[in-house]
């Protein structure tokens, strides 16, 4: 087995740095240093499909190359720019450069790369994303000069970007979505015996409570399952398996 | 659905279960994944690790018919990392009495429906951190499809990778370590919506040809959660005092 490379050491230890981070920024800072030793110079995750496969450029974070991603938006180059199609179409990352050649009778799709050389950027590496959710991502890794990886080095390179898309999504998605509504004792109670179809007065006699107490948890427990009914907050208690059948 | 736990101690409860395993891992790895190294005449996946020291995870539906499986070993035996594909670790594997190596993971089938696979999943999720749980199992080993680990990242899994991923005769790759935390079977638990253990361990003991009471003592089980098991055992010593051995 050769010795693994300095790159690819220090791209291993941090990867752990990369998975505990609790924010984006520090992610995007676990990450800049690993990749920087790979010869990158700007990175960026950004959102190309939604989960109904609409396009939707909406979540990025990272590193961008600003001159280049504002000259990219003006000039609208999304629309020719061959990494779209070839990121939807598979899993597997590829380089600008093999991009450029694959396409090189192509004018329109070719001229993304010119223009991109033009600004500095000779290359680039392209991991396409695939989120459980059926949206889709990339995560575009560029450089001021040509990439000459090893072979272990791109799959480094491909590795961290990976955990860059997938631990900035479950970051996002963390933040974004309320913390799981658990019910307390009384509330499963009181919603087990509305599910066998007991009024307020008669669980209130049952578990000793007052009626108007028992309305109190009800009420509490629908809110927290985030439902309007009664009767929806038997059945999402049930699903969650809060309650029993 | 109930995930049951084989292995040598109770595996002759298990034998058309087990056949069933080997096939189906067959259809889905052979014929569905291409892995040609691994294609046999018989139309079973059956390889060196399938020993006497293997515990499977089957994944069974309330009409006992297989729908998944998983294969444990202990990293203290010969595993696939350490003793047939070692260049998936940059240092040794990792051994110990805390970690188990996890290999053919087969959740499902695509010719099954979305809902059953995704149950399928849920279960030998659950039941992978159940069993770990009963062995004080810290974590798993094992080599991942490199396009499935952003999938598990994002599911919330800490996994390490091992190496840079590499290719192998029909994908690529990644040796991979996943820790967990004691609070995973609940989470899990509560994203499936389950509120009891999906894990059945039937005792060992049972001779091979009472087939028709080993039937009945899995049908029994999958019915009861794992702390009633006392009471099917229970249950049975009458039927097994009715028989002559």
């Amino acid at each position: 087995m050769a010795a693994p490379s300095r790159a690819i050491e220090g791209a291993l230890e941090a990867i752990e740095r990369v998975a505990e981070a609790t924010t984006i920024d520090a992610l995007v800072t676990a990450i800049a240093q690993p990749l920087s030793r790979l010869g990158v110079t700007h990175f960026a995750y950004g959102q190309a499909t939604d989960a109904a496969g609409a396009r939707a450029p909406a979540v990025a974070f990272g590193r961008g190359h600003e001159a280049w991603r504002a000259h990219y938006a003006h000039a609208e180059l999304v629309r020719t720019d061959p990494s779209f199609p070839r990121a939807l179409r598979s899993s597997d990352p590829f380089s600008w450069q093999a991009l450029h050649r694959l396409v090189a009778n192509d004018r329109d799709a070719a001229r993304v790369f010119e223009e991109a050389r033009a600004f500095g950027l000779p290359d680039g590496f392209v991991t396409p994303i695939h989120h459980l959710n059926g949206s889709s991502a990339a995560v575009v890794m560029i450089a001021d000069a040509t990439l000459d990886w090893s072979a272990s080095e791109r799959a480094m390179a491909h590795m961290l970007a990976i955990y860059f898309a997938s631990c900035g999504r479950a970051l996002l998605t963390a933040t974004a979505l309320p913390a799981r509504p658990v019910l307390t004792q009384r509330q499963r109670e009181c919603l087990q015996w509305v599910r066998a179809a007991k009024t307020d007065w008669e669980i209130g006699a049952i578990l000793g409570l007052s009626e108007h107490t028992v309305t109190e948890h009800l009420e509490a427990a629908r809110k927290r399952l985030g439902v309007r009914t009664r009767a929806q907050a038997v059945i999402e208690a049930i699903s969650r398996g809060l309650i029993s059948i | 659905m109930r995930v049951h736990v084989v292995n040598s101690a109770n595996r002759s409860q298990y034998l058309d279960e087990i056949e069933a395993m080997h096939r189906h891992r067959h259809r889905l790895f052979v014929e569905l994944m291409g892995w040609r190294a691994l294609a046999s005449d018989d139309g079973l996946d059956i390889d060196e690790f399938d020993n006497q020291w293997a515990t499977y995870l089957l994944a069974i539906d309330d009409d006992g018919v297989l729908r998944g499986s998983g294969r444990l070993v202990p990293s203290w035996r010969p595993h696939m990392l350490k003793n047939l594909f070692p260049e998936f670790s940059d240092t040794p594997a990792p051994v110990g009495p805390e970690i188990w190596e996890w290999t053919r993971h087969a959740p499902g089938d695509p010719l099954y429906s979305g809902t059953i696979n995704k149950q399928v999943k849920s279960a030998l999720h659950i039941g992978m951190l159940e069993f770990a749980a009963s062995r004080g199992i810290e974590a798993f080993t094992g080599i991942l499809e490199t396009r499935l680990l952003g999938p598990v990242i994002e599911s919330g899994w800490k996994i390490t990778p091992l190496g840079a991923p590499r290719d192998y005769g029909e994908g690529n790759a990644v040796g991979v370590v996943i820790r967990f935390a004691p609070d995973f079977i609940d989470i899990a638990r509560a994203r499936a919506g389950r509120s009891g253990p999906v894990l059945v361990e039937m005792p060992c003991g049972m001779p091979v040809d009472a087939r028709h009471l080993a039937r009945r003592s899995v049908e029994l089980a999958m019915r009861l959660p794992l702390h009633a098991l006392g009471e099917a055992v229970a249950r049975l010593e009458p039927l097994v005092a009715g028989e002559s051995f």
